[in-house]
């Protein structure tokens, strides 16, 4: 393990951050931040208390063990990044996101930690997660944003020559000329490129939050249209999406987000060895008795999305853990654990329910309850399923601009992990 | 005969506009920016103004204020193929509270742009 050899104490003291300094399992410096967050206003009420005593068992069981610490064992190992509970003196019990680091403090190995505390407070690590991926998904967005506004520009007028000059020259050309036909399928496929950019330009402007009312089959067969150019060829898209669904409150924005993220976890999964992608919308009702055996499930009806991968999504037992991207270095997992966490808050704000079937090896069948808007509850008993369309097609996968977080770019063909 | 000018900073897409327009029977005037573009109405007022948004010395945006505050009852159809927005609103939708009578939003078709054309000489 790395010692960071000295800890620059005037340095601690003006971190906005808390910092706590612990050997053998008990606290021995916590700057001013720090005594704030533990609800102590002076160093002696805290130093020589465990650290057991304000942090989460699951936290204080992922910082490596004294004895190894002590040893100076796992060189080369880095420090640790979780999430947690912490347990002020005062009682209050507070959603933080912890850094841990050996040094030597006085000659002594220890850890350093940083702490950083869920912004709104409160104990909720789901909701600091969640803010967390927010900010790190919008900043992206923002940059991917400026960029994508300058292409678009360029793109446009580049259309704007080929459409116009196009319309131009097939007016010189005869019909019974090969060019016509030629410059028609010129102009064509400017018109199809054009439409996909406005398709990509209604998704991204910025709206502000509008709960409302919604049909989410409308919201979905469009959104579909746009995110099938961005799923790879060998992957097989299966579309079962009711024609009509019970309207239920939710904002536009917040379902389009809560789609492409359950798309592009299923797309991760299945992006090395393919598979079938199965989309599913209808509504649905949950008896009493399904209710007693689902998780958490009340009876009712809703309106269902269901998202499955044939195998390598999330399995039940992984989607019901808190998200954690800190657990993970690597890029790709990380983007995962935030678009879990970001299904989880979406689906957690509109009231919903995540139910997560089936295993690592047979596929994951991610599905997602809205409650139906009271007044319509009882509108269409008629209509579930029976209108529902099925499509089977292999979409042809191409770079299509799509932002970046729905399918990476280092999801290349290969072999499987 | 009615007359158009184009102010746009992309050569190919003002020549071919121009190309259209004088097809159609229009007697066209070119300006490569917003300020050139002030000068060619002054000396010569048309009928129809077709204004990009997005150029490098004075915008679309700026032009088109600049023209309305000069002669109040220019017509002016906006266009841009760029999608930035101010707040949530795009381009287009600015330069229609500045006073442009019409937006297009490139890339556009033929008919669509002389059809709007048509209709501001005809309004």
């Amino acid at each position: 393990m790395e010692y960071v050899p000295l800890f620059p104490l005037a340095f601690a003291d003006q971190l906005s951050e808390a910092v706590i300094v612990a050997t053998e399992g008990n606290l021995r410096y916590v700057n001013p931040s720090g005594l704030l967050l533990l609800g102590a206003e002076r160093l002696e009420q805290v130093t020589g208390k465990p650290l057991s005593r304000f942090l989460d068992p699951d936290m204080i069981s992922k910082l490596p063990p004294w004895e190894k610490l002590r040893r100076r064992e796992d060189r080369g190992a880095t420090g640790a990044i979780m999430t947690g509970h912490l347990f002020g003196l005062d009682g209050r019990r507070v959603a933080i996101r912890l850094s841990s680091l050996p040094i030597l403090w006085e000659g002594v190995p220890a850890y350093l930690l940083v702490v950083r505390q869920a912004r709104a407070g409160g104990d909720n690590v789901d909701q600091l997660l969640l803010t967390e991926a927010q900010q790190v998904a919008s900043s992206k967005i923002r940059t991917v944003g400026m960029l994508a506004a300058g292409i678009i520009h360029e793109a446009n007028n580049t259309l704007t020559a080929v459409l116009g000059y196009g319309q131009l020259a097939l007016r010189l050309i005869p019909a019974d000329n090969k060019a016509h036909r030629h410059v028609q399928q010129v102009i064509a496929s400017g018109r199809k490129s054009s439409e996909l950019i406005q398709q990509i330009l209604m998704f991204a402007r910025p709206s502000p939050e509008t709960r409302g009312s919604l049909s989410l089959h409308m919201l979905a067969n469009e959104f579909l249209a746009l995110l099938r150019s961005a799923i790879p060829s060998w992957i097989v898209v299966k579309e079962e999406i009711a024609d009509i669904t019970s309207p239920i409150e939710a904002d536009p924005a917040q379902m389009r987000l809560l789609l492409a993220n359950l798309i592009a976890d299923a797309v991760h999964a299945m992006r090395r060895s393919g598979g079938v992608l199965h989309i599913q919308l209808h509504d649905e009702d949950v008896s009493t008795d399904q209710a007693a055996s689902d998780d958490g499930l009340p009876a009712g009806r809703y309106v269902c999305l269901r998202v499955m991968d044939s195998g390598g999504g999330m399995d039940a037992r992984e989607m019901r853990r808190p998200p954690d991207p800190s657990a993970t270095t690597d890029a790709l997992d990380r983007e995962r654990e935030m678009r879990r966490s970001a299904v989880l808050g979406i689906v957690s704000a509109h009231g919903g329910t995540v139910i997560v079937n089936g295993s690592l090896e047979s596929g994951t069948r991610v599905s997602v309850f809205f409650p139906v808007t009271a007044s319509c509850g009882m509108q269409k008993e008629e209509s579930r399923f029976s209108a529902s369309r099925s499509r089977a097609s292999a979409y042809r996968g191409q770079n299509s601009g799509f932002p970046e977080p729905l399918i990476e770019e280092s999801d290349a063909v290969g072999p499987r992990d | 005969m009615p007359s158009v000018l184009v102010i746009d900073d992309d050569d190919q897409i003002r020549r071919m506009i121009r190309e259209a327009l004088e097809q159609a029977g229009y007697v066209v005037q070119e300006a490569r920016g917003g300020e050139e573009g002030l000068k060619r109405y002054r000396a010569s007022p048309t009928d129809v103004v077709l204004m990009d948004i997005l150029m490098p010395d004075q915008d679309g945006l700026e032009s088109i204020l600049a023209l309305r505050q000069e002669f109040p009852s220019v017509r002016v159809i906006a266009m841009t193929g760029g999608s930035d927005m101010i707040g949530i609103m795009n381009f287009l939708d600015v330069a229609k509270m500045l006073g442009a009578c019409r937006t297009i939003q490139k890339p556009f078709e033929l008919q669509t742009l002389l059809a709007a054309v048509a209709a501001e000489i005809n309004a």
